[in-house]
Protein backbone atom coordinates (compact mmCIF):
# COMPACT_ATOMS: atom_id res chain seq x y z
CA UNK A 1 0.00 0.00 0.00
CA UNK A 2 1.17 3.08 -0.28
CA UNK A 3 3.34 4.24 2.61
CA UNK A 4 3.14 7.83 2.96
CA UNK A 5 1.08 9.91 5.14
CA UNK A 6 0.12 12.11 2.46
CA UNK A 7 -0.30 10.09 -0.75
CA UNK A 8 2.11 12.92 -2.72
CA UNK A 9 5.21 15.19 -1.94
CA UNK A 10 4.23 18.20 0.39
CA UNK A 11 6.53 21.03 -1.06
CA UNK A 12 8.41 22.10 2.25
CA UNK A 13 11.60 23.56 3.50
CA UNK A 14 13.78 22.12 6.32
CA UNK A 15 15.36 25.20 8.31
CA UNK A 16 18.07 23.26 9.97
CA UNK A 17 20.45 25.04 11.38
CA UNK A 18 22.98 25.17 14.62
CA UNK A 19 21.10 24.33 17.65
CA UNK A 20 18.04 25.58 15.84
CA UNK A 21 14.68 23.23 16.72
CA UNK A 22 13.25 21.16 13.82
CA UNK A 23 9.61 21.11 14.34
CA UNK A 24 7.98 17.90 14.35
CA UNK A 25 5.35 18.60 11.96
CA UNK A 26 8.03 19.25 9.54
CA UNK A 27 9.92 16.49 10.13
CA UNK A 28 6.89 14.73 9.80
CA UNK A 29 5.09 16.31 6.45
CA UNK A 30 8.25 17.08 4.52
CA UNK A 31 11.08 14.64 5.82
CA UNK A 32 9.19 11.56 6.85
CA UNK A 33 6.46 11.87 4.28
CA UNK A 34 8.96 12.57 1.37
CA UNK A 35 10.78 10.52 1.31
CA UNK A 36 8.25 7.64 1.95
CA UNK A 37 6.50 8.72 -1.28
CA UNK A 38 9.59 8.95 -3.61
CA UNK A 39 9.90 5.06 -2.38
CA UNK A 40 6.28 4.21 -3.62
CA UNK A 41 6.95 5.81 -6.65
CA UNK A 42 10.90 4.69 -8.01
CA UNK A 43 8.87 1.82 -9.26
CA UNK A 44 10.40 1.33 -12.40
CA UNK A 45 9.15 0.60 -15.84
CA UNK A 46 10.56 -2.85 -16.54
CA UNK A 47 8.88 -3.98 -20.08
CA UNK A 48 7.13 -1.68 -23.06
CA UNK A 49 6.71 -2.52 -26.03
CA UNK A 50 4.72 -3.04 -28.68
CA UNK A 51 5.19 -4.47 -32.37
CA UNK A 52 6.56 -1.97 -35.56
CA UNK A 53 4.22 -1.75 -38.31
CA UNK A 54 6.01 -1.64 -41.66
CA UNK A 55 9.81 -1.50 -42.95
CA UNK A 56 11.39 -5.15 -41.92
CA UNK A 57 10.01 -5.37 -38.35
CA UNK A 58 8.14 -8.96 -37.46
CA UNK A 59 4.82 -6.95 -35.39
CA UNK A 60 5.02 -9.49 -33.05
CA UNK A 61 6.28 -12.32 -31.06
CA UNK A 62 5.30 -16.16 -31.01
CA UNK A 63 6.09 -19.71 -30.00
CA UNK A 64 9.74 -20.67 -31.40
CA UNK A 65 8.29 -24.72 -31.51
CA UNK A 66 5.73 -26.69 -33.66
CA UNK A 67 2.42 -25.46 -32.52
CA UNK A 68 0.58 -27.73 -31.19
CA UNK A 69 -3.09 -27.34 -29.55
CA UNK A 70 -4.30 -26.77 -26.28
CA UNK A 71 -0.70 -26.87 -24.70
CA UNK A 72 1.47 -24.09 -23.34
CA UNK A 73 4.23 -22.86 -25.27
CA UNK A 74 6.89 -20.14 -24.27
CA UNK A 75 6.95 -17.08 -26.44
CA UNK A 76 9.06 -14.95 -24.38
CA UNK A 77 11.38 -14.68 -21.13
CA UNK A 78 12.89 -11.83 -19.23
CA UNK A 79 15.20 -12.93 -17.10
CA UNK A 80 17.30 -10.90 -14.01
CA UNK A 81 14.33 -7.98 -13.36
CA UNK A 82 15.24 -6.44 -10.69
CA UNK A 83 12.33 -6.19 -8.06
CA UNK A 84 12.46 -3.92 -4.67
CA UNK A 85 11.66 -5.84 -1.81
CA UNK A 86 10.14 -4.25 1.64
CA UNK A 87 11.08 -4.69 5.27
CA UNK A 88 8.43 -6.82 5.96
CA UNK A 89 8.97 -9.27 2.97
CA UNK A 90 6.77 -7.55 0.75
CA UNK A 91 7.71 -6.84 -2.83
CA UNK A 92 6.80 -4.13 -5.34
CA UNK A 93 3.55 -5.50 -7.66
CA UNK A 94 4.27 -5.51 -11.01
CA UNK A 95 1.79 -3.29 -13.29
CA UNK A 96 1.04 -5.59 -16.48
CA UNK A 97 -0.93 -5.67 -19.68
CA UNK A 98 -0.88 -8.56 -22.34
CA UNK A 99 -1.29 -7.36 -26.05
CA UNK A 100 -2.18 -10.28 -28.79
CA UNK A 101 -3.92 -11.88 -31.35
CA UNK A 102 -4.60 -15.06 -33.61
CA UNK A 103 -3.09 -15.84 -36.98
CA UNK A 104 -5.43 -17.41 -38.33
CA UNK A 105 -8.70 -16.95 -36.43
CA UNK A 106 -8.58 -19.92 -34.22
CA UNK A 107 -8.62 -19.18 -30.45
CA UNK A 108 -5.47 -18.31 -28.66
CA UNK A 109 -4.67 -16.92 -24.89
CA UNK A 110 -1.77 -15.70 -23.49
CA UNK A 111 -0.71 -16.53 -20.08
CA UNK A 112 1.98 -14.90 -17.82
CA UNK A 113 4.15 -15.33 -14.69
CA UNK A 114 7.00 -14.09 -12.59
CA UNK A 115 9.49 -16.33 -10.43
CA UNK A 116 12.13 -15.93 -8.80
CA UNK A 117 13.20 -18.73 -11.05
CA UNK A 118 11.76 -19.46 -14.08
CA UNK A 119 8.18 -19.48 -13.64
CA UNK A 120 5.52 -22.46 -14.70
CA UNK A 121 3.25 -22.32 -16.99
CA UNK A 122 0.67 -23.95 -14.42
CA UNK A 123 1.33 -21.59 -11.37
CA UNK A 124 -2.56 -20.32 -10.77
CA UNK A 125 -1.43 -17.83 -7.66
CA UNK A 126 -1.60 -14.10 -7.93
CA UNK A 127 1.93 -14.44 -9.65
CA UNK A 128 0.48 -15.28 -12.28
CA UNK A 129 -2.12 -13.61 -15.13
CA UNK A 130 -4.38 -15.41 -17.78
CA UNK A 131 -5.70 -13.11 -20.88
CA UNK A 132 -9.43 -14.01 -22.49
CA UNK A 133 -9.20 -16.47 -25.24
CA UNK A 134 -9.48 -14.05 -28.45
CA UNK A 135 -10.07 -15.43 -32.19
CA UNK A 136 -9.07 -12.07 -33.75
CA UNK A 137 -6.08 -11.47 -36.22
CA UNK A 138 -5.95 -7.90 -35.31
CA UNK A 139 -3.54 -6.74 -32.59
CA UNK A 140 -5.42 -5.70 -29.28
CA UNK A 141 -4.58 -5.29 -25.22
CA UNK A 142 -6.21 -8.05 -24.05
CA UNK A 143 -8.34 -8.22 -20.79
CA UNK A 144 -7.10 -10.62 -17.78
CA UNK A 145 -6.91 -11.51 -14.41
CA UNK A 146 -4.27 -12.68 -11.57
CA UNK A 147 -4.84 -16.07 -10.80
CA UNK A 148 -4.85 -16.37 -6.77
CA UNK A 149 -7.42 -15.07 -4.98
CA UNK A 150 -7.33 -11.47 -5.52
CA UNK A 151 -8.04 -11.75 -9.16
CA UNK A 152 -6.67 -8.44 -10.32
CA UNK A 153 -7.10 -6.96 -13.61
CA UNK A 154 -3.89 -5.83 -14.26
CA UNK A 155 -1.49 -6.84 -12.04
CA UNK A 156 0.80 -9.54 -10.67
CA UNK A 157 2.32 -9.91 -7.28
CA UNK A 158 4.68 -12.54 -5.49
CA UNK A 159 4.21 -13.48 -1.61
CA UNK A 160 6.18 -12.83 0.58
CA UNK A 161 6.74 -16.65 0.66
CA UNK A 162 7.90 -16.42 -2.77
CA UNK A 163 10.60 -14.22 -2.74
CA UNK A 164 13.28 -16.46 -2.68
CA UNK A 165 16.91 -15.66 -1.40
CA UNK A 166 18.70 -12.45 -2.59
CA UNK A 167 21.14 -12.89 -4.81
CA UNK A 168 24.76 -11.43 -6.13
CA UNK A 169 25.46 -9.33 -8.52
CA UNK A 170 29.09 -7.91 -9.42
CA UNK A 171 29.88 -3.88 -9.74
CA UNK A 172 32.35 -1.61 -8.43
CA UNK A 173 32.22 0.44 -5.38
CA UNK A 174 32.74 3.56 -8.00
CA UNK A 175 33.45 5.04 -10.89
CA UNK A 176 36.87 3.19 -11.62
CA UNK A 177 36.49 1.73 -7.89
CA UNK A 178 37.55 -1.89 -6.52
CA UNK A 179 34.88 -4.94 -7.60
CA UNK A 180 32.62 -5.34 -4.97
CA UNK A 181 29.43 -8.06 -4.15
CA UNK A 182 26.04 -6.62 -3.78
CA UNK A 183 23.08 -8.01 -2.92
CA UNK A 184 19.83 -8.27 -4.93
CA UNK A 185 16.56 -9.44 -5.79
CA UNK A 186 15.63 -10.23 -9.12
CA UNK A 187 12.54 -12.33 -10.77
CA UNK A 188 11.73 -13.25 -14.06
CA UNK A 189 9.01 -13.23 -15.89
CA UNK A 190 7.42 -15.32 -18.55
CA UNK A 191 4.44 -15.49 -20.99
CA UNK A 192 3.15 -18.30 -22.77
CA UNK A 193 0.19 -19.01 -25.65
CA UNK A 194 -1.84 -21.08 -26.54
CA UNK A 195 -3.81 -21.98 -29.45
CA UNK A 196 -7.10 -24.27 -29.50
CA UNK A 197 -6.00 -25.28 -33.28
CA UNK A 198 -2.58 -25.72 -34.45
CA UNK A 199 -3.44 -23.44 -37.59
CA UNK A 200 -3.22 -20.76 -35.83
CA UNK A 201 -0.15 -19.52 -33.39
CA UNK A 202 -0.61 -16.93 -30.95
CA UNK A 203 1.06 -13.71 -31.75
CA UNK A 204 2.12 -11.55 -28.80
CA UNK A 205 2.22 -7.81 -29.76
CA UNK A 206 2.80 -5.92 -26.87
CA UNK A 207 3.71 -6.30 -23.31
CA UNK A 208 3.72 -3.94 -20.54
CA UNK A 209 5.37 -4.20 -17.11
CA UNK A 210 5.89 -2.04 -14.45
CA UNK A 211 6.73 -1.92 -10.44
CA UNK A 212 3.87 -0.55 -8.42
CA UNK A 213 4.07 -0.61 -4.61
CA UNK A 214 0.08 -1.70 -4.72
CA UNK A 215 -2.82 -0.12 -3.15
CA UNK B 1 33.68 6.33 4.66
CA UNK B 2 31.74 3.66 2.44
CA UNK B 3 28.12 3.02 2.87
CA UNK B 4 26.45 -0.13 2.22
CA UNK B 5 22.73 -0.02 1.91
CA UNK B 6 20.51 -2.40 3.77
CA UNK B 7 19.08 -4.89 1.27
CA UNK B 8 15.37 -4.64 1.64
CA UNK B 9 13.12 -0.87 1.61
CA UNK B 10 13.16 0.07 5.39
CA UNK B 11 9.93 1.13 6.55
CA UNK B 12 9.59 4.10 8.65
CA UNK B 13 6.85 5.03 10.65
CA UNK B 14 5.61 8.34 11.69
CA UNK B 15 3.26 7.56 14.39
CA UNK B 16 5.63 8.62 16.89
CA UNK B 17 6.28 11.84 15.20
CA UNK B 18 4.18 14.12 17.96
CA UNK B 19 3.79 18.01 18.53
CA UNK B 20 5.65 18.94 21.34
CA UNK B 21 7.92 15.48 21.86
CA UNK B 22 11.25 15.11 20.40
CA UNK B 23 11.71 12.91 17.19
CA UNK B 24 13.59 9.20 18.26
CA UNK B 25 16.55 8.62 17.40
CA UNK B 26 15.31 5.45 15.77
CA UNK B 27 13.21 7.21 13.24
CA UNK B 28 16.02 9.40 11.90
CA UNK B 29 18.29 6.23 11.74
CA UNK B 30 15.40 4.88 9.51
CA UNK B 31 14.70 7.72 7.36
CA UNK B 32 18.65 7.64 7.00
CA UNK B 33 18.18 4.01 5.67
CA UNK B 34 15.95 4.53 3.44
CA UNK B 35 17.59 7.16 1.63
CA UNK B 36 20.80 5.73 1.15
CA UNK B 37 18.45 2.56 0.12
CA UNK B 38 17.06 5.40 -2.23
CA UNK B 39 20.17 6.07 -4.09
CA UNK B 40 21.47 2.71 -4.43
CA UNK B 41 18.82 1.47 -6.48
CA UNK B 42 19.52 1.77 -10.27
CA UNK B 43 17.26 2.60 -12.89
CA UNK B 44 15.92 1.05 -15.73
CA UNK B 45 17.37 3.40 -18.63
CA UNK B 46 15.50 1.63 -21.41
CA UNK B 47 12.74 -1.02 -20.26
CA UNK B 48 12.60 -4.00 -22.34
CA UNK B 49 12.07 -3.04 -25.74
CA UNK B 50 11.38 -5.38 -28.74
CA UNK B 51 13.15 -4.27 -32.13
CA UNK B 52 12.72 -7.66 -33.91
CA UNK B 53 15.04 -7.07 -36.83
CA UNK B 54 18.16 -8.91 -38.46
CA UNK B 55 21.64 -8.33 -37.74
CA UNK B 56 21.94 -10.31 -40.94
CA UNK B 57 25.47 -10.24 -42.94
CA UNK B 58 29.09 -10.82 -42.86
CA UNK B 59 30.33 -7.70 -40.81
CA UNK B 60 26.98 -5.78 -40.94
CA UNK B 61 26.17 -3.35 -38.04
CA UNK B 62 23.31 -2.18 -36.15
CA UNK B 63 23.52 0.69 -33.58
CA UNK B 64 20.25 0.63 -31.05
CA UNK B 65 20.12 4.88 -29.52
CA UNK B 66 18.43 5.94 -27.11
CA UNK B 67 18.07 9.26 -25.27
CA UNK B 68 17.58 9.39 -21.51
CA UNK B 69 18.95 11.60 -18.42
CA UNK B 70 21.14 9.75 -16.55
CA UNK B 71 21.69 9.41 -12.44
CA UNK B 72 24.50 10.57 -11.10
CA UNK B 73 25.36 8.11 -8.65
CA UNK B 74 25.70 5.22 -11.64
CA UNK B 75 28.80 3.78 -12.21
CA UNK B 76 27.84 0.80 -14.52
CA UNK B 77 24.46 -0.12 -16.87
CA UNK B 78 24.04 -3.05 -17.73
CA UNK B 79 23.07 -4.32 -21.47
CA UNK B 80 21.08 -7.40 -21.97
CA UNK B 81 20.11 -8.78 -25.05
CA UNK B 82 17.41 -11.46 -26.32
CA UNK B 83 19.62 -12.77 -29.22
CA UNK B 84 18.40 -15.17 -32.05
CA UNK B 85 20.97 -16.80 -34.11
CA UNK B 86 19.05 -19.09 -37.15
CA UNK B 87 19.08 -22.35 -36.39
CA UNK B 88 20.24 -23.57 -39.71
CA UNK B 89 23.69 -21.76 -39.39
CA UNK B 90 26.66 -23.44 -36.72
CA UNK B 91 26.76 -19.76 -34.66
CA UNK B 92 28.45 -16.98 -35.09
CA UNK B 93 30.48 -14.67 -33.24
CA UNK B 94 28.66 -11.34 -32.23
CA UNK B 95 30.29 -7.75 -31.05
CA UNK B 96 29.02 -5.91 -28.57
CA UNK B 97 29.93 -2.52 -27.92
CA UNK B 98 28.53 0.44 -25.55
CA UNK B 99 29.81 4.11 -24.80
CA UNK B 100 33.59 4.04 -24.16
CA UNK B 101 33.81 -0.06 -22.89
CA UNK B 102 35.81 -2.52 -24.56
CA UNK B 103 33.86 -4.47 -27.71
CA UNK B 104 32.79 -7.93 -26.07
CA UNK B 105 33.07 -10.62 -28.61
CA UNK B 106 31.23 -13.64 -27.98
CA UNK B 107 30.79 -17.08 -29.51
CA UNK B 108 26.79 -17.92 -30.09
CA UNK B 109 25.74 -21.21 -31.07
CA UNK B 110 22.69 -21.65 -33.17
CA UNK B 111 19.16 -20.49 -31.02
CA UNK B 112 18.50 -18.01 -28.63
CA UNK B 113 20.65 -16.81 -25.73
CA UNK B 114 20.36 -14.13 -23.41
CA UNK B 115 23.45 -11.54 -23.64
CA UNK B 116 24.87 -9.66 -21.06
CA UNK B 117 27.00 -6.38 -21.95
CA UNK B 118 28.35 -4.44 -18.80
CA UNK B 119 29.14 -0.84 -19.67
CA UNK B 120 31.67 1.20 -17.21
CA UNK B 121 30.83 4.55 -17.09
CA UNK B 122 34.37 6.98 -17.39
CA UNK B 123 32.65 9.43 -14.60
CA UNK B 124 29.56 10.38 -13.22
CA UNK B 125 26.91 12.18 -14.95
CA UNK B 126 23.47 13.70 -14.90
CA UNK B 127 23.76 14.80 -18.17
CA UNK B 128 20.54 14.67 -20.78
CA UNK B 129 22.23 12.05 -22.72
CA UNK B 130 22.76 9.72 -25.94
CA UNK B 131 23.07 6.25 -24.84
CA UNK B 132 23.87 3.17 -27.36
CA UNK B 133 24.68 -0.33 -28.03
CA UNK B 134 26.16 -1.44 -30.96
CA UNK B 135 25.60 -5.02 -32.32
CA UNK B 136 28.30 -6.49 -34.95
CA UNK B 137 27.51 -10.02 -36.51
CA UNK B 138 31.30 -11.18 -37.83
CA UNK B 139 30.24 -14.69 -39.38
CA UNK B 140 31.75 -15.06 -42.70
CA UNK B 141 28.59 -16.83 -44.04
CA UNK B 142 25.51 -14.98 -43.92
CA UNK B 143 24.06 -16.28 -40.16
CA UNK B 144 21.00 -14.71 -39.63
CA UNK B 145 21.30 -12.94 -36.56
CA UNK B 146 18.21 -11.32 -34.87
CA UNK B 147 18.37 -9.03 -31.96
CA UNK B 148 14.68 -10.18 -30.53
CA UNK B 149 14.83 -7.49 -27.32
CA UNK B 150 16.85 -5.31 -25.46
CA UNK B 151 17.13 -3.41 -22.18
CA UNK B 152 19.51 -1.26 -20.16
CA UNK B 153 19.91 -1.06 -16.50
CA UNK B 154 22.07 1.38 -14.49
CA UNK B 155 23.45 -1.19 -12.18
CA UNK B 156 22.29 -1.33 -8.23
CA UNK B 157 25.23 0.37 -5.97
CA UNK B 158 26.76 -1.80 -3.72
CA UNK B 159 28.29 0.67 -1.87
CA UNK B 160 27.86 4.48 -1.26
CA UNK B 161 30.18 7.34 -0.18
CA UNK B 162 29.49 10.09 2.09
CA UNK B 163 30.09 12.43 -0.51
CA UNK B 164 28.49 15.41 -2.78
CA UNK B 165 27.69 12.32 -5.67
CA UNK B 166 26.37 9.81 -3.17
CA UNK B 167 25.01 12.10 -0.31
CA UNK B 168 24.80 8.47 1.65
CA UNK B 169 24.32 8.89 5.28
CA UNK B 170 26.15 6.96 8.34
CA UNK B 171 23.05 5.69 9.93
CA UNK B 172 25.07 5.45 13.14
CA UNK B 173 25.52 9.36 13.24
CA UNK B 174 22.11 9.66 13.92
CA UNK B 175 21.66 6.90 17.08
CA UNK B 176 20.70 8.38 20.68
CA UNK B 177 23.15 10.01 22.42
CA UNK B 178 24.83 11.43 19.26
CA UNK B 179 25.85 15.19 18.49
CA UNK B 180 23.34 16.99 15.86
CA UNK B 181 24.93 18.29 13.09
CA UNK B 182 23.88 20.75 10.03
CA UNK B 183 24.66 19.85 6.50
CA UNK B 184 27.79 22.28 6.61
CA UNK B 185 29.19 20.41 8.88
CA UNK B 186 29.79 17.37 7.25
CA UNK B 187 28.48 15.75 4.58
CA UNK B 188 26.25 11.65 5.17
CA UNK B 189 26.43 12.35 9.21
CA UNK B 190 23.39 13.39 11.24
CA UNK B 191 20.10 15.02 10.34
CA UNK B 192 21.75 17.32 8.26
CA UNK B 193 22.84 14.38 6.39
CA UNK B 194 19.30 13.18 6.25
CA UNK B 195 17.93 16.58 5.16
CA UNK B 196 20.95 16.97 2.49
CA UNK B 197 20.14 13.53 1.27
CA UNK B 198 16.41 13.72 0.42
CA UNK B 199 17.23 17.52 -1.36
CA UNK B 200 19.38 15.21 -3.70
CA UNK B 201 18.46 12.14 -4.04
CA UNK B 202 17.27 11.01 -7.72
CA UNK B 203 14.47 8.64 -7.70
CA UNK B 204 13.22 8.51 -11.16
CA UNK B 205 11.53 5.98 -13.05
CA UNK B 206 13.55 6.66 -15.69
CA UNK B 207 12.98 5.47 -19.32
CA UNK B 208 9.42 5.02 -19.72
CA UNK B 209 8.84 3.87 -23.42
CA UNK B 210 11.72 3.93 -26.20
CA UNK B 211 11.26 2.82 -29.87
CA UNK B 212 13.93 1.68 -31.85
CA UNK B 213 14.67 0.53 -35.47
CA UNK B 214 18.32 0.00 -34.80
CA UNK B 215 19.91 1.84 -38.33
CA UNK B 216 17.04 0.29 -40.39
CA UNK B 217 14.65 3.54 -39.77
CA UNK B 218 10.50 3.94 -41.42
CA UNK B 219 10.63 5.93 -44.39
CA UNK B 220 8.06 7.78 -45.79
CA UNK B 221 7.23 10.49 -48.67
CA UNK B 222 3.47 10.91 -48.21
CA UNK B 223 2.39 13.80 -46.03
CA UNK B 224 -0.12 11.89 -44.21
CA UNK B 225 1.05 10.14 -41.10
CA UNK B 226 1.04 6.63 -40.71
CA UNK B 227 1.76 4.99 -37.04
CA UNK B 228 4.48 2.91 -35.63
CA UNK B 229 3.42 0.85 -33.02
CA UNK B 230 1.09 -1.93 -33.82
CA UNK B 231 -0.54 -1.25 -30.62
CA UNK B 232 -0.80 2.39 -28.61
CA UNK B 233 1.67 1.57 -25.56
CA UNK B 234 0.84 2.65 -21.80
CA UNK B 235 2.58 5.80 -20.25
CA UNK B 236 2.42 6.58 -16.62
CA UNK B 237 4.49 9.13 -14.74
CA UNK B 238 5.20 9.20 -11.30
CA UNK B 239 2.73 11.04 -9.01
CA UNK B 240 4.16 14.53 -7.35
CA UNK B 241 1.57 16.19 -5.06
CA UNK B 242 -1.29 14.48 -3.97
CA UNK B 243 -4.15 16.39 -6.35
CA UNK B 244 -1.86 15.39 -9.44
CA UNK B 245 -3.30 13.31 -12.40
CA UNK B 246 -0.84 14.25 -14.79
CA UNK B 247 2.67 13.82 -14.80
CA UNK B 248 5.60 15.86 -16.94
CA UNK B 249 7.94 13.38 -19.59
CA UNK B 250 10.11 14.59 -22.24
CA UNK B 251 10.14 13.20 -25.97
CA UNK B 252 12.66 13.13 -28.17
CA UNK B 253 12.78 11.37 -31.88
CA UNK B 254 16.39 10.87 -33.67
CA UNK B 255 15.43 10.93 -37.44
CA UNK B 256 16.20 13.28 -40.81
CA UNK B 257 15.26 14.24 -44.01
CA UNK B 258 17.46 13.77 -46.14
CA UNK B 259 16.79 14.90 -49.64
CA UNK B 260 15.42 18.66 -47.55
CA UNK B 261 11.95 19.23 -46.67
CA UNK B 262 9.60 18.65 -43.55
CA UNK B 263 8.66 16.13 -42.21
CA UNK B 264 6.88 15.31 -38.96
CA UNK B 265 6.54 12.79 -35.84
CA UNK B 266 3.54 12.99 -33.68
CA UNK B 267 2.73 11.88 -30.41
CA UNK B 268 -0.56 11.25 -29.28
CA UNK B 269 -2.20 10.21 -25.74
CA UNK B 270 -5.37 7.90 -25.28
CA UNK B 271 -6.33 9.95 -22.20
CA UNK B 272 -4.28 12.70 -21.30
CA UNK B 273 -4.97 14.45 -24.87
CA UNK B 274 -1.47 14.94 -26.15
CA UNK B 275 -0.94 15.45 -29.74
CA UNK B 276 2.34 17.08 -29.85
CA UNK B 277 4.81 17.20 -32.99
CA UNK B 278 8.42 17.50 -34.00
CA UNK B 279 8.58 19.11 -37.02
CA UNK B 280 12.23 17.28 -38.70
CA UNK B 281 14.02 19.13 -40.91
CA UNK B 282 17.55 18.40 -40.42
CA UNK B 283 19.19 16.34 -43.57
CA UNK B 284 21.41 14.28 -41.40
CA UNK B 285 19.99 11.89 -39.08
CA UNK B 286 20.33 13.35 -35.60
CA UNK B 287 18.14 14.10 -32.40
CA UNK B 288 15.65 16.31 -32.16
CA UNK B 289 15.55 19.11 -29.02
CA UNK B 290 13.02 17.91 -26.36
CA UNK B 291 9.31 18.40 -26.04
CA UNK B 292 7.43 18.02 -22.81
CA UNK B 293 4.49 16.22 -22.49
CA UNK B 294 1.73 15.63 -19.68
CA UNK B 295 0.19 12.43 -19.19
CA UNK B 296 -1.39 10.48 -16.71
CA UNK B 297 0.18 10.06 -13.46
CA UNK B 298 -0.25 6.66 -10.96
CA UNK B 299 -3.48 7.21 -8.58
CA UNK B 300 -2.36 5.28 -5.55
CA UNK B 301 -5.90 4.84 -4.27
CA UNK B 302 -6.50 2.99 -7.60
CA UNK B 303 -6.38 -0.96 -7.48
CA UNK B 304 -3.79 -0.73 -10.37
CA UNK B 305 -2.66 2.41 -9.46
CA UNK B 306 -4.15 4.02 -12.86
CA UNK B 307 -6.49 7.27 -13.35
CA UNK B 308 -10.48 6.76 -13.92
CA UNK B 309 -10.54 5.14 -17.03
CA UNK B 310 -7.77 2.79 -17.33
CA UNK B 311 -4.19 2.90 -18.94
CA UNK B 312 -3.18 6.05 -21.18
CA UNK B 313 -1.63 4.85 -24.38
CA UNK B 314 0.90 6.36 -26.78
CA UNK B 315 1.11 6.04 -30.59
CA UNK B 316 3.39 7.77 -32.37
CA UNK B 317 2.77 8.46 -36.30
CA UNK B 318 5.29 9.40 -38.56
CA UNK B 319 4.91 11.67 -42.91
CA UNK B 320 7.54 12.86 -45.28
CA UNK B 321 6.47 16.02 -46.84
CA UNK B 322 4.48 14.66 -49.73
CA UNK B 323 7.55 15.03 -52.31
CA UNK B 324 10.14 14.34 -49.85
CA UNK B 325 10.86 11.31 -47.55
CA UNK B 326 11.19 11.40 -43.53
CA UNK B 327 13.68 8.19 -41.95
CA UNK B 328 12.40 7.50 -38.78
CA UNK B 329 15.11 5.81 -36.46
CA UNK B 330 14.47 6.09 -32.71
CA UNK B 331 11.62 7.68 -30.26
CA UNK B 332 12.99 8.21 -26.75
CA UNK B 333 10.32 8.78 -24.07
CA UNK B 334 11.68 9.98 -20.39
CA UNK B 335 11.59 11.68 -17.73
CA UNK B 336 13.79 14.19 -16.13
CA UNK B 337 14.55 15.23 -12.99
CA UNK B 338 12.40 17.85 -11.53
CA UNK B 339 12.79 21.18 -10.01
CA UNK B 340 10.22 20.54 -7.36
CA UNK B 341 11.39 21.54 -3.69
CA UNK B 342 10.99 18.72 -1.94
CA UNK B 343 12.70 19.17 1.41
CA UNK B 344 16.32 20.57 1.87
CA UNK B 345 18.95 22.82 3.07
Amino acid sequence: MSTSIHGGLVRGYIPLVADGPISATTARDVLLNNSLHLADESGQVLISWAGTLGGVFDPYLTTSDDVTADKWQEIVRYENLVIPVRESGASYQLRVRVGGYSSAGHDVDFRLAVSPSSPLATTADDSAYLTGATPSTSAAWLAGVSLGTEGWPHLVALAPTQIGEPRPFPTVTDVGGAPIVGEQYRVNLTVWGRTANAASTPRLSGLYAALYIGV
Amino acid sequence: MSITPILRRPDVSSTGVLVGAPIGADTWQRASALLTWLASRGSVLVPWTSPNIGVDDEGSTQTFRFHVQTRRVAVERLWLLDMYVDFTAYGTTLKYTAGASPTLEVATGPGRTLQLYRETLPAHSAADQEISITIENTLTDDTNARLIGLCCIEVDRASLEQNTTDFAVDLNTCAGGQPIYEASSGLGRSLGGVVEALSQVDTRRTGLFHWTAGDVFLSRTSATPTNVLALPTPILAAKELRADVTGFVVWRVYASMPSGGTGKVTLTTTKSGVNDTHHVTWTTAGWSAPRVLSVDCERLIDVSGLQAGGFDDLQISYAGSGSQGIRLYHVSVYTVRDILYIGGV
